[in-house]
């Protein structure tokens, strides 16, 4: 198991670099330039220039790829182009807020999707069934953007309820924080939980029909140890797997609400320091959100280990 | 106003009276702002709303309430939260600003060395009274004592000439408009004192006074050395020092800055009491045209500082909201690359302007909320704008194909370049010349592209919609876009009157004369084509029902005399 684990980590690690090294080339490759957006309609060719230098720019291109491997390499991020702030402080402040949305998301997501999935199941063909169903079906076709902008104009505007710009951190108090991340929060986990719930929904099913859960009705287990033992702990596996793809589901689903939102999180970071072509930001925002996911997976390979005793043993003769 | 001749001893301060500074303002292209602000709606709003079918007049109405609606009494207190229509501010410091959105902002953090009163008027902002000698081509201020910028630090004679040797010396984007100043060292800025200092021109600037005010005026927005030199450039363009109204508490940039009332400010309102009269005013940014809106319909925002045109309806209806409209000191146009053919010959050029249904256009594009332009100058400069304009380019489709048909380019296939947020005018633009028989394709880039793509040094487009912001003065554009050598000649414009009409309008201290200089180049300008002139955008901001004090400059934001009802 141990020899597994190293195996995927040793994996991750490779997929990391080959993210980074892509990253850095692929971003030099789109057309335009950052000196051009920061200096804008005014610029003279002497200030281009000079800026050009300043930002190291100017160097060839391997050179530049050498010297930002080793600054990644010892925690140097560098400073955004535009703005001149530290990377590292801008990337600090927005990730928090990201990951509360996904995390708060992800608990709303899973705790609907599950109960939804298993009612969906168990019921099947019933007016629980079905309403699980529509709503699923809703939740997949709905795209985070429009369910924030609907979530906003009932919460915020018509009900007044909850505040519709911006982030408390968690620091000016649990309430403040949570009020202020609950809509955003909504917003990507409805998505998210239509996916999950589809699979929990089939995946179920699947094991209520299969040969062994006939054998144990067969020798007399009781309803609720039959379902959420037997027929839960295998139908799981690949719940599990979804839900751990549909991770890139919130993930992506939070650029477009901190936009609605007006949160600064990693994902409005990203998209204007691409549009601004904020190279150093872009670099570390999208390093950290593949490390996150590539973290995940590994966490979703480790989890497999724990929950399916055939991945535990067929990965030592691996 | 007999004469129009602004003699040295009107410009001379501590106060320029109304009468002159209408006539300075004139002179610099801001007197139709001044009637605009001036509370009875003047000759400028006038003729602004009565050229504007479209434009909605009670947005008018309402913004001059608001301008003659002071405080009185305890009306201290309070904090504005304020929503800005961009996804991040990104750079204070003033002579580096390129983004109108930006020193919005900063003209409630700095002080210039004038101001414009509410009514409009020029009067002293760091500097108590001043006078203007050698035919307008020096400046003598003497400067109010007893002012410290926000980190206690006195201001002096010397921050001036800091301020003015760095936006030069630096080649900030703000550097040409001190472009005639003498050199620094050289006699350009002499201090005399702590608390005088002279600004010699090579020759009159008729716009000088302007440029060096708050807000328009980058060139001249006073820094403080020691800030600047302690928290390094880099840090002073995110939470800058200044010696204006509000200081920066806090900044986070894309999420929130915080500005906190500065204690010790210099300025008071007329019956004594210490401005401004918030605590602060918080700023978070609201990329998204719904959010914005939402954020203040329900509240979360007091002011947002742009309406997103296809916005402008909703807010109009809303209960508690304020519409405040302005007409807009700007103007755009079809800039038609003249090195790519066909655009090189002024036939083909004028051909596709006379395509071009501008009214249509800004119904398409903007909702409305623009007026249609058949030149440069815009309504808001009523000094130097006429209805009259010359026909060249006026709408007249048949014609128009006949002149490309000559010119043996009827149904020139050719795209338009464009960024997202002109992509609606693209749009409409591309629909009136497919439906006039000519085949134009849209192409969409980021920003960055874009200035990439128009830059002199590449011109790599066929035409694109594009013009000045904000300008208050039409000299400064124009000079910008068709100077043969002009920073933003993308089109590679190249007339040599027009270039000598430039130089010649600045030194120009009569209105009247510079005004016939101004609308013979313009003149020139619609008859040649550079640019088919399309519209003059409104300048378009919101506030909620509690929020008074506000006084609607024309593309300014300014605070200071802000206060919250409950």
């Amino acid at each position: 198991m141990w020899r597994y684990i190293l195996k995927r980590v040793a994996h991750s690690v490779f997929v990391m670099w080959l993210v980074a090294t892509t990253v850095f080339f692929g971003l030099r490759a789109i057309p335009g330039g950052p000196v051009r957006a920061m200096l804008g309609q005014e610029a003279t060719p002497e200030a281009v220039a000079a800026l050009r230098e300043r930002l190291g720019l100017d160097q060839p291109l391997p050179v530049q790829y050498v010297d930002w491997m080793g600054d990644m390499l010892t925690l140097e991020f560098g400073r955004s182009i535009v703005s001149s702030e530290r990377v590292g402080t801008i990337v600090a402040q927005a990730a928090p807020k990201t990951f509360s949305i996904a995390a708060i998301g992800v608990a709303i997501g899973l705790l609907v999707a599950i109960p939804a999935g298993v009612v969906g199941a168990t019921r099947r063909n019933e007016p629980a069934d079905y309403a699980a169903t529509v709503g699923a079906f809703l939740g997949v076709s709905m795209p985070s953007f429009f369910v924030g902008i609907l979530l906003a104009i009932v919460f915020g505007v018509w009900l007044d309820w909850l505040p519709i710009v911006g982030y408390t951190p968690l620091s000016e108090g649990v309430v403040p924080w949570f009020g202020s991340i609950l809509l955003p929060a909504v917003a990507v986990g409805l998505p998210y939980a239509a996916g999950v719930t589809r699979m929990m929904r089939s995946a179920l099913l699947e094991t209520l029909d299969a040969a062994y859960m006939r054998t144990a009705v067969a020798k007399g287990v009781g309803g609720r140890v039959r379902l959420y033992k037997h027929a839960m702990q295998n139908a799981l596996i690949p719940v599990v797997t979804v839900a751990g793809i549909q991770l890139a589901l919130v993930l992506g689903g939070s650029v477009t609400v901190e936009l609605v939102f007006s949160i600064q999180g990693l994902g409005r970071v990203l998209v204007n320091s691409i549009l601004e072509r904020n190279y150093p930001v872009t670099q570390v925002a999208i390093l950290l959100v593949s490390g996150v996911f590539v973290f995940m997976n590994l966490l979703v390979d480790i989890t497999y280990t724990a929950i399916d005793p055939r991945i535990r043993y067929g990965g030592e003769n691996a | 106003m007999a004469s129009d001749q602004i003699s040295d001893e009107e410009l001379s301060g501590p106060v320029v009276d109304r009468r002159t500074t209408t006539k300075l303002l004139a002179a610099a292209g801001l007197g139709g702002l001044a009637g605009c602000a001036g509370g009875g709606g003047g000759d400028a709003t006038t003729a602004a709303s009565e050229t504007s079918e479209a434009s909605s007049t009670d947005g008018n109405e309402e913004s001059t309430d608001v301008a003659t609606d002071t405080p009185s009494g305890d009306v201290r207190g309070g904090r504005l939260q304020a929503g800005w229509f961009t996804g991040s501010i990104d750079n204070l410091d003033p002579p580096y600003i390129g983004v109108g959105q930006y020193f919005q902002v900063a003209a409630n953090v700095f002080s210039g060395l004038v101001t414009l009163n509410e009514d409009l008027t020029v009067r002293g902002d760091l500097a108590n009274d001043w006078t203007v000698e050698n035919d307008g081509a020096t400046f003598v201020f003497d400067l109010r004592e007893g002012v410290t910028f926000h980190d206690g630090s006195a201001f002096t004679a010397e921050d001036v000439r800091y301020t003015i040797d760095r936006t030069i010396s630096q080649e900030t984007p703000a550097a040409a408009k001190l472009s005639s100043l003498q050199p620094v060292d050289d006699g350009g800025v002499v201090v005399d004192g702590d608390y005088s200092v002279t600004l010699n021109f090579e020759e009159p600037l008729a716009p000088a006074l302007i440029y060096l005010s708050r807000g328009p005026g980058r060139a001249a927005t006073i820094v403080s050395q020691e800030a600047i030199e302690e928290m390094g450039a880099e840090q002073y363009a995110v939470e800058p020092v200044g010696t204006g109204p509000f200081e920066v508490a806090e900044h986070s940039v894309g999420s929130e800055l915080v500005l906190d009332a500065y204690d010790d400010y210099f300025e008071t309102d007329e019956e004594g009491t210490a401005l401004p009269y918030l605590d602060g005013v918080t700023i978070t940014p609201i990329p998204e045209p719904s959010s914005i809106v939402n954020a203040l319909r329900s509240g979360d925002i007091q002011f947002a500082n742009l309406v997103p045109l296809q916005n402008v309806s909703q807010v109009s209806d809303a209960s508690e909201v304020d519409l405040l409209q302005a007409p807009g000191v700007n103007w755009n146009g079809l800039a038609m690359n003249q090195t790519r053919e066909p655009f090189g010959s002024r036939q083909v050029r004028r051909g596709i302007a006379k395509l071009i249904d501008t009214e249509q256009f800004v119904e398409t594009a903007y909702f409305g909320n623009a007026l249609a332009a058949a030149g440069p100058i815009n309504a808001a400069t009523a000094w130097v704008y006429r209805e009259d304009k010359p026909d060249d380019q006026a709408y007249a489709p048949e014609e128009g194909k006949q002149l490309l048909e000559d010119a043996g380019a009827a149904g020139a296939s050719f795209s338009l370049l464009t960024t997202e947020s002109d992509l609606r005018a693209a749009q409409a633009m591309r629909q009136q010349l497919n439906s006039a028989g000519l085949d134009v394709e849209i192409e969409q880039v980021t920003s960055s592209t874009y200035w990439d793509r128009t830059d002199k040094s590449n011109r790599d487009f066929d035409v694109t919609v594009i013009g000045s912001v904000g300008d208050p003065d039409p000299e400064q554009s124009l000079w910008n876009f068709y100077r043969k050598d002009g920073p933003w000649n993308y089109v590679d414009y190249q007339n040599d009157e027009v270039h000598q009409l430039l130089g010649e309008q600045r030194s120009q201290l009569d209105r009247d004369a510079r005004a016939e200089t101004l609308q013979e180049l313009e003149g020139l300008l619609i008859a040649d084509t550079p640019h088919a002139y399309l519209s003059h955008q409104d300048d378009l901001a919101a506030m909620r029902t509690e929020v008074g004090g506000f006084t609607h400059v024309p593309y300014m934001r300014n605070f200071h005399t802000v206060s919250l009802d409950e």
